[in-house]
């Protein structure tokens, strides 16, 4: 267990490390990109007070490194700083909005690989037919496809022409109101809280959003897992095996366990990086997550709350990460033992 | 070749068999054209250097690589076609070791649960498969405390024979073995050849792969030389080895001339290194490193000529009876 616990530890203190050089390059985009800090922060007009406050709060008449140091430790205590647009604490702000994110994520991860996976298994033992072909095809276009683009067709099939989904107004229909905050899901909320109306317009409305992600992380994933089994296939114990005449479901088992490390890391890979794919979806759906938060802040040039966001975005992709290092270790434990 | 004074049935048939490898701009010729065929109680040895293609003549057989084109026959049936569902219920008649049984064995499991598996998966309920591994072992050689033994416990020369058991346990028609004495020492793999030809007399087709015809003509009753995924040339055992025709089997065997004074600087050094699909010049694919080359061989590529009764050699030299080295070189 000492090593183990060691090369987490070192994994964490990389994680920090990258956190702060996040904090140093947007602080450095903005000194070198947009006008005087003040500005940015207080929104396009403070006032004369307010604005020597920020200067006050920020050091803003100092040297850049001191304001460089000031703000990286005013960041790494959590102090986010306020929205202009607002008037909010961006960390409480993005704090209520990340349950929204991290479900819509949560599902899309799960049924992208609930697609994924087997699709790219079947693919692999079809392979170069016309099964593989169409998987393949299918995949490289869903992986082009821009998520906003195929946010909206999706809306476009079933909510305006087939009329089964409900219109892309957040999180519950506009008539109910939320359930009171247990896990910040509303559906499981609502759940929890037996309240089976709001529990269907819950899960209603996540449909559509999750099932574009979903798509689109599915779409690579299906290539990657596709990729990742032939691999095996041509390792001779695999050729062993098929010579043995073993099952479909036998073979499938072997080559799995093979491929697992590899899909295990594209997915981890994947996942970090589909919070900027959940923003444009969430844009779309009018979801309220940090995401959709990030987007406008940077259309209205919000500084400190886009600021919140890109260090949120880190914070997610170190903790996936994390979770698929602790993953790996635990399991090649288990292996071990066995 | 029926001609040849053989009545036995022909087991394992392939007919101009194509393999192609890679895709895209790195898809290379793997096999080209291979007729081969192996009957009943025989051994074809297939010879070669890596990169010739034996493997994938090996699993040609089995049916385990996609053939561009041509067929594959087991017993007659053309299993070209057929879906990997189907081919499963014939795994048990054609069977096949490979020359790293480390690599390909579970570690776990002892020898003689190794042997018995694919009883499981091949043989009718009700089979007594203890008594079958039993006699099975005591005809490889393999002993009780053996047959008790890990992979990693054996000696290489033994864990062979464990995966030659394997391949053999549910008695199959064919039985092919890639390169099965590769990685090991000169005294264990004539160990090896020994029971292996020892199982001629149970009926088997056996095909066996080499890079060492030196290795193998002890106990082959044919010969079959692949150069770059074609057959250089094929015929009987003694017959090609008292006269091989084709440049290349001359040069292979040369290589392993006893040390005997008088027969000292015939001796035939290829140039150059053994060539990968992928390096595949038009004309004969040997025309790089054929001592007696002529300007016609790179343009025209030579097919298997049929020589004599019971022999097939690609030169174009061969029909005009100049194929063979000169002793002066
Ligand atoms: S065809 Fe020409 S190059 Fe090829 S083996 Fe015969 S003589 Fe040599």
């Amino acid at each position: 267990m000492e090593r183990p616990v060691r090369a987490l530890l070192r994994r964490i203190g990389v994680g920090l490390f990258l956190a702060l050089v996040v904090v140093f390059t947007s602080f450095l985009l903005v000194k070198l990109g947009a006008g005087p800090t003040d500005l940015l922060l207080g929104g396009p007009s403070p006032g004369v007070e307010e604005r020597a406050q920020l200067v006050q709060d920020y050091g803003l008449d100092r040297p850049a490194f001191v304001q460089l140091v000031r703000y990286a430790i005013r960041v790494l205590g959590g102090e986010l700083g306020r929205s202009w647009l607002t008037g909010e604490s961006v960390l409480s702000e993005l704090l209520h909005r990340l349950p929204a994110t991290l479900e819509l994520m949560l599902y899309a991860i799960l049924l992208g690989t609930l697609m994924a996976v087997p699709t790219g298994m079947a693919a692999a033992f079809a392979r170069d037919t016309a099964e593989d072909r169409t998987v393949r095809g299918t995949s490289v276009l869903g992986e082009a496809m821009p998520p906003f683009f195929l946010a909206l067709l999706l809306l476009l099939v079933f909510f305006r022409w087939l009329d089964i989904a409900p219109a892309p107004s957040g999180r519950i229909s506009i008539v109910l109101s939320p359930p009171p905050t247990i896990t910040g899901s509303y559906f499981i909320d609502a759940f929890l809280m037996q309240d089976s109306i709001a529990a269907r317009s819950a899960l209603a409305q996540l449909v559509l959003p999750v099932f574009t992600l979903a798509l689109m992380l599915g779409a690579s994933l299906t290539l990657l897992v596709r990729g990742a089994m032939l691999a095996q296939m041509d390792a001779p114990h695999f050729v062993y095996a098929r010579a043995q005449g073993m099952s479909r479901e036998m073979l499938t088992i072997i080559a799995l366990r093979g491929a697992l490390p590899a899909i295990g890391g594209g997915l981890a890979a994947q996942s970090a990086a589909l919070l900027s794919m959940t923003a444009l979806v969430e844009y779309v759906f009018a979801w309220g997550g940090i995401g959709q938060y990030g987007l406008e802040a940077m259309a209205k040039a919000d500084f400190a709350a886009v600021q919140g966001f890109i260090l949120a975005s880190a914070a997610i992709a170190a903790t996936v990460h994390l979770l698929h290092a602790v993953i790996r270790r635990l399991a090649r434990i288990r292996i071990r033992r066995a | 070749m029926s001609d040849a004074g053989e009545t036995a049935a022909v087991v394992a048939e392939l007919r101009r068999v194509s393999v192609m490898l890679g895709r895209g701009q790195g898809r290379v010729m793997a096999l080209n054209r291979i007729d081969l065929q192996v009957a009943e109680g025989q051994i074809l040895a297939v010879v070669g250097e890596s990169g010739a293609g034996k493997s994938m003549l090996a699993r040609s057989f089995l049916r385990l690589v996609a053939c561009e084109g041509g067929s594959v026959l087991l017993d007659g049936d053309d299993i070209t076609a057929l879906p990997e569902r189907r081919l499963r219920r014939l795994r048990g008649r054609m069977t096949m070791a490979f020359s790293d049984p480390a690599d390909v064995l579970n570690p776990r499991m002892s020898a003689r649960a190794l042997i018995e598996e694919p009883l499981r998966l091949h043989a009718p309920r009700g089979t007594d498969r203890r008594a079958a591994v039993d006699a099975l072992a005591t005809r490889l050689g393999l002993t009780q405390p053996e047959l008790a033994l890990r992979p990693g416990e054996l000696a290489p020369g033994r864990l062979q024979l464990v995966g030659l058991g394997r391949a053999m346990v549910t008695r199959p028609r064919l039985l092919v073995l890639d390169e099965p004495t590769r990685d090991l020492d000169a005294a264990a793999a004539a160990d090896f050849l020994a029971v292996l030809a020892g199982l001629r007399e149970d009926g088997m087709a056996i095909v066996v792969t080499s890079n060492d015809i030196a290795a193998v003509q002890s106990i082959a009753d044919r010969i079959a030389v692949l150069y770059l995924g074609e057959i250089s040339e094929e015929g009987a055992t003694a017959d090609l080895l008292r006269d091989p025709l084709h440049p290349y089997t001359q040069s292979l065997l040369s290589a392993h001339l006893p040390a005997d004074p008088s027969r000292r600087g015939r001796r035939i050094r290829l140039r150059g290194d053994p060539p990968q699909p992928e390096d595949r010049t038009p004309g004969c694919g040997f025309a790089p490193r054929c001592p007696i080359a002529e300007s016609r061989c790179r343009s025209g590529a030579p097919t298997p000529n049929q020589v004599g009764a019971d022999r097939r050699v690609a030169c174009l030299r061969v029909l005009e009876g100049t194929s063979r080295i000169p002793l002066s070189r």
